[in-house]
């Protein structure tokens, strides 16, 4: 026979018992993510012109996360020194001009002036006259990226 | 009722109410998408195109209007039609992947649905521009 008593104590024994969300714990698993970082695959040129206090920009896409080489190998023009200083930039398009994030100053050379990394996706260089030119200058970029 | 009735009925209405959180889930709305509108303006003359590029945040569709065609140097409404596309920057220029011919009117034209990226709006002479031409498209994108 079950007495009043008996049931006072019993029924908050079952609520508990019954609403015990308490998981029971599992092992911890470590998950390692690796960005693998690719290497140049493709590579294009950009030949164009950069007028007095202006610029010029070549889009291109990223196919895979890796690194980027831009190399400004040469500038020119009836007028234009061969070692003039001009700005080498890598962007994203946005409107009618290449929006720059990372920006350097140089005269052409050899070796990549700009080397990044860079996740899929579209991309800019831009090359722009930042006070040297006096003459209409052309320009050729070379673009290495995966 | 008897005391093991009544205690049967009492356990279960107490585990139920007790226990009641899991049954009501909150019914969340889908997510709400927003639209800007954008505008690009510019010149071109004989056999000239103009691209703008643009960055959608999420998926959607584009909808492009060729808002208005006017002379260059007098101002003067024209009629006639130019290229109207939309594509990704590649190179110098955005080869489209969506395209019209079309004269300027005040309704949508075109929508091109298209994923997140970059993405441009291409104006082009398609061989009717004889004297320099001021254009204004009008796009709304996700």
């Amino acid at each position: 026979m079950v007495t009043r008593r008996t049931l006072a104590a019993l029924i908050p024994l079952v609520v508990i018992a019954a609403c015990d969300k308490t998981e029971t714990p599992t092992s911890a698993t470590d998950t390692t993510t690796t960005t693998t970082v690719a290497s140049p695959t493709t590579t294009e040129e950009f030949n164009g012109t950069v007028t007095v206090g202006g610029s010029s920009f070549y889009a291109f896409t990223v196919a895979d996360n890796g690194t980027v080489n831009v190399t400004l190998a040469s500038v020119g023009g009836a007028g234009v020194p061969s070692t003039v200083w001009m700005g080498l930039g890598v962007g994203a398009p946005s409107g009618e001009d290449c929006s720059t994030t990372t920006l350097t100053n140089g005269p052409a050379g050899a070796s990549p002036q700009v080397s990044s990394v860079y996740a899929p996706g579209i991309y800019c260089v831009k090359v722009a006259d930042i006070g040297n030119l006096a003459q209409t200058a052309t320009v050729a970029v070379t673009i290495a990226h995966p | 009722m008897s005391a093991t009735r009544l205690a049967a009925v009492m356990v279960c209405t107490l585990v139920a109410a007790a226990c009641g959180d899991e049954a009501a889930e909150t019914v969340t709305s889908p997510e709400t998408v927003t639209f800007s509108t954008a505008q690009f303006s510019n010149v071109i003359g004989p056999g000239g195109r103009r691209f703008y590029s643009f960055t959608l945040e999420t998926s959607g569709p584009v909808t492009v209007t060729l808002a208005s065609v006017t002379s260059a140097d007098t101002g003067a409404p024209l009629t006639i039609p130019l290229r109207v596309g939309v594509g990704r920057p590649q190179g110098t220029e955005c080869p489209p992947a969506t395209v019209v011919t079309v004269p300027a009117a005040l309704q949508s034209q075109f929508t091109h649905l298209a994923g997140d990226g970059i993405y441009c709006i291409d104006v082009a002479d398609p061989g009717t521009v004889t004297t320099p031409v001021r254009f204004a498209v009008r796009f709304t994108h996700p």
